[in-house]
């Protein structure tokens, strides 16, 4: 039986105390360690004395160096850093780079995943979310039928209070006399809202604030943006969307900190009465609950299927649906995956992940190439550590002494490092979406962040030197024996390699991430995209019931080429359904499908294609009530592809029978992004009330074009503002994520590339003037400038070449990880797996040629004669 | 003055060493104080107060008593110098000075 403590310890504990205490405290950790064997097993022992061994490094000699020693080692560690300037600014460039991009990075990356967790009871919160597979038309849906909530509070007692929280408004218009103030999410909520949201109250008590309708509650910016001052309990504003007045009872600190769903007004539940449904399928409502103490959500994730069954199963059998509720963490929402209806878009998990990963990489290459240029120069130290030694240095001291002066270079790095992300400060901001000001981010803890990110740094770089310098045998290099050694060698060849073949896989990464962004943002997606213009239609009996009339009016603009109403945002989701459908031979199936509302003029406005039958035809008047059309998608899903136009669509639900034709079918065009699927949809003709209205422009003149068209609106409608966009503009701003993942990615890829390449010049360099004599010599026997640069980069351009295939597997690997966020994908282009190769062989060459030049053209007397 | 003030643990470990008289090493210090001021304390920490009052000479070592438990290794044992009762003394004494200054009600309550 073996009952010794792991031999790991003794190696560390050998490294951490001199001769003189070393003994003792292995005979006391032992000692401990035998008696933690007895009581608690072998496995708990080890790691405990393990955990004993690390929490010694502290007491490791160098930190009870004496004061004078102290000045000492630092004059030293100057000396030696002034004495290979070219290297020390290598060095210190490419840490100070490498810290300042790690530490942006970490900032984005905390920033990232700090969604949500600053509500106190987070980790006992849960959003309830309902997957259903209407007749095989699967949709998870983040928000579930009204009545949920209240069911689930009474049946389960271990759920402690729910929440429904509705979105009324993205953007939304309170007034207040002559105030008008447009404010971002406005939600309906239930009181119990703010018990699980905990927001500071500056006006008002939290108990009363939503408990009756009418009653909100606003931010203190948005008190001090119409009324000048946050006082405001008891006044009554206007709410324009939805012709609501609204009392005020409650002004709520504005939270800077991140959510998935931010509320600016929060407006009882009760007010918006007429939106309520005790339906069990359809009119959904974000719910939230809050478990209690014992926080089990599994156990309440397994009563489920029954709860299903109670409330949920006679609505969903109507529809032939199977559906599933289930549990989300709330601080688990934001980074996850979005599901049907988010009421804000999420973030990626995998991004940060490639993030995170790159920062690694950062601070890997930063003392890679530390310990490469250090064991480099280890010909050139060897010297002053025999005479050291000779003198009486201990080893610890050597030690000591090497890590000083990678503390000190790093030391140094950090200060530069925080001049350079302050000047960077700007374009990460650009590029990452976040709004960080200087002063937020030179708080204490940051610089106290960057200065132990710095230390840590230097530490790590500076051990593998230290042990490695400081165990040369002092004899062989006061003889003048001292060559490279193997180890230092095979060492370096690794890091380089690897150094490589990171740069490799990301710019063959970055190319191949850059290939399909730009091929999702100019993909095919079934209409014309640009100079589409979106003019929002409010949801007012005025506007609605004269929005023809506006419209014929712009038409006769010579500018204007069509003009179309519709239910539908280009850039958004569309409703679903399940109707009944008809095949040719008369038989009847259901079927879930998304549904749009449209007038005849809709497909040709926006360039869309029929590809069989025709479009809705306005002179037949059948077509109002008798006719859809669907799209290629629908063909394919209701399994029509033999005569598309033979099907029938039967009504809405099974109850309501209400036939039409299929009198055509459209090209799949894309709503939203376009590396989702096409679902399949149903076009019916628009009987009124819709929501938009498209305006296809042509090129000339845009903003007389405008003018026209919003003066038009003034004099239609007075009372209202007009509300529009460009349709290429909002897709644009779908991918938002994506560009900002793209160019935080190469962003900080070039940095790593630049960290990488002023290591491999370093490194270039060195081994260059190692062997001046070696070139002299060639040079004196006849060998040609040529020549000479083939012999010395023969090593290098191997290096490459292995680097660049190794990681031509690894690119494919995490790249199709990445991939799986998209439906369409763009080809894998070779060139993304050649560029590579080319541009570090070109790098690698270049240097060599640079470095090498100097050597190969100097007087080769002068190399020799020195010795 | 530096060299005369006690930290916290610095003071609780001296006064360990003190009262374990001759038997005063790194594990029974340990043992000795999770059992009086139960309180754990990791090894290495016992470790580096030890040294560091052995630098501030308040506490002498010697050698000895090696077993077969340790693998046949020697304790340091370590004795307290006059000096280091002294320093105890001395930050007995603060204490009760200022003990003496609390008014009465403020310790009657508790």
């Amino acid at each position: 039986m073996n009952d010794q403590p792991p031999r790991i310890g003794r190696w560390l504990l050998r490294w951490i105390y001199d001769d003189d205490h070393f003994d003792e405290v292995w005979g006391d950790l032992e000692e401990i360690f035998q008696d933690r064997l007895q009581s608690r097993g072998r496995f708990v022992a080890s790691v405990l004395y393990l955990k004993d061994v690390i929490l010694s490094v502290p007491n490791l000699n160098l930190f009870r160096l004496n004061p004078a020693m102290i000045g000492n080692l630092v004059t030293i560690a100057l000396r030696s850093l002034r004495k290979r300037m070219s290297y020390s600014i290598l060095n210190i460039a490419g840490l100070a780079t490498s810290i300042a991009f790690a530490f942006m990075l970490w900032l984005y990356i905390s920033d990232q995943s700090s969604y949500d967790k600053h509500y106190p009871l987070a980790d006992r919160i849960y959003r309830v979310n309902l997957e259903a597979n209407m007749n095989g038309k699967v949709d998870v849906y983040c928000n579930v039928p009204q009545p949920t909530a209240e069911a689930l509070k009474s049946t389960y007692s271990q759920i402690e209070e729910t929440a429904r929280i509705g979105l009324a408004k993205h953007i939304g218009t309170l007034e207040y006399k002559d105030k008008k103030i447009k404010s971002a999410n406005f939600v309906i909520a239930d009181p119990s809202v703010l018990k699980l949201f905990h927001r500071d109250f500056i006006e008002g008590i939290a108990a009363t604030a939503l408990s009756e309708p009418g009653f909100a509650i606003i931010t203190e910016s948005i008190a001090l943006g119409l009324f000048g001052q946050s006082d405001v309990v008891g006044r009554v504003v206007h709410f324009n969307e939805f012709e609501k007045d609204l009392t005020i009872r409650g002004v709520i600190a504005d939270d800077a900190r991140r959510s998935h769903f931010p509320m600016d007004v929060i407006v009882s539940w009760d007010t918006f009465k007429e939106f309520n449904s005790d339906r069990w399928y359809g009119y959904h409502t974000y719910t939230y609950i809050l478990l209690n103490n014992g926080n089990d959500v599994a156990t309440l994730d397994h009563q489920m299927p029954a709860f299903f069954d109670r409330y949920f199963r006679k609505t969903f059998d109507e529809f032939n649906g199977k559906g599933r509720l289930f549990f989300q963490p709330l601080t688990d929402i934001y980074l996850s995956d979005e599901l049907v209806w988010e009421p804000n878009p999420h973030g990626s998990r995998t991004n940060v992940l490639a993030l995170s990963l790159v920062a690694l990489l950062l601070v890997a290459f930063a003392v890679i190439n530390y310990v490469n240029l250090a064991t480099a120069q280890a010909a050139d130290r060897a010297m002053e550590v025999s005479i050291r030694k000779t003198m009486g240095s201990s080893r610890q001291l050597l030690w000591s002494q090497f890590l000083y002066e990678s503390i000190l270079l790093s030391a140094g790095a950090a200060v530069l490092s925080i001049g350079l992300a302050w000047m960077l400060l700007p374009f990460f901001n650009d590029m990452s979406g976040m709004k960080l000001r200087a002063y937020d981010f030179f708080t204490l803890l940051h610089i106290n962040a960057i200065l132990l990110l710095a230390v840590g740094v230097g530490f790590l770089a500076g051990i593998f030197p230290a042990f490695y310098l400081s165990s040369s045998p002092a004899v062989n290099s006061l003889k003048g024996k001292f060559s490279v050694s193997p180890a230092g060698e095979i060492l370096r060849r690794v890091l380089v390699t690897t150094q490589y073949f990171i740069a490799a896989l990301l710019i063959s990464g970055i190319m191949l991430i850059y290939n399909q962004v730009v091929f999702i943002k100019n993909k095919e997606i079934g209409f014309q995209r640009e100079n589409l213009l979106n003019i929002k239609v409010p949801s007012d009996s005025v506007v609605n019931n004269h929005i023809d009339v506006y419209m014929n009016d712009i038409k006769t603009s010579p500018r204007v080429i069509a003009a179309s109403l519709g239910s539908i945002e280009l850039h958004g989701e569309s409703n679903s359904f399940s109707p009944t459908l008809q095949n040719e031979d008369g038989s009847r199936f259901q079927m879930g499908s998304d549904l749009l509302y449209v007038d005849a003029d809709f497909i040709p406005t926006i360039g869309a294609e029929i590809v069989a039958g025709r479009n809705f035809d306005k002179a037949m008047p059948t077509d109002r009530e008798g006719s859809v059309l669907i799209n290629e998608a629908a063909v394919r899903k209701f399994g029509w592809q033999k005569n598309p136009l033979g099907g029938k669509f039967v009504g809405f639900t099974p109850r309501e029978v209400e036939e039409k034709n299929i009198v055509g079918v459209v090209k799949d065009f894309h709503l939203g992004v376009s590396y989702q699927l096409v679902h399949p949809t149903i076009i019916f003709f628009t009987g009124g009330g819709e929501t938009n209205l498209y305006v296809r422009l042509n090129n000339d003149d845009p903003a007389g074009t405008l003018a026209t068209i919003e003066a038009t609106w003034t004099k239609h409608f007075p009372n209202h503002k007009i509300e529009y966009s460009f349709v290429d503009q909002d897709l644009k701003s779908l991918y938002t994520r994506e560009d900002n993942f793209l160019s935080l990615l190469t962003s900080f890829c070039v940095a790593v590339v630049f960290i990488a390449s002023l290591g491999i010049i370093g490194l270039i360099s060195y081994t260059t003037q190692l062997r001046k004599k070696e070139i002299a010599i060639r040079k004196v026997l006849g060998s040609t400038f040529s020549n000479t640069i083939a012999i010395l980069s023969r090593k290098f351009i191997f290096l490459v070449i292995i680097a660049n295939i190794l990681a031509i597997p690894a690119t494919w690997y995490i790249v199709r990880l990445w991939l799986t966020n998209f439906s369409y994908h763009a080809d894998w282009s070779p060139l993304a797996f050649v560029a590579p190769l080319g541009i570090c062989l070109l790098f690698t060459a270049f240097s060599i040629v640079w470095h090498t030049s100097r050597a190969a053209l100097a007087n080769p007397a002068e190399a020799l004669k020195c010795e | 003055m530096k060299g005369t003030y006690l930290g916290e643990l610095e003071e609780l470990i001296l006064l360990t060493v003190a009262s374990l008289d001759t038997q005063a090493y790194a594990v029974s210090v340990k043992s000795e104080l999770e059992k009086n001021a139960r309180r754990k304390i990791n090894i290495s920490a016992i470790h580096s107060v030890l040294y560091r009052l052995e630098e501030k000479r308040f506490l002498k070592s010697s050698f000895g008593g090696a077993t077969q438990k340790r693998g046949g290794k020697m304790k340091r044992y370590f004795r307290t110098t006059n000096a280091g009762l002294a320093a105890l003394r001395e930050a007995r004494s603060i204490r009760e000075q200022i003990w003496k200054t609390i008014p009465k009600f403020a310790t009657a309550i508790k």
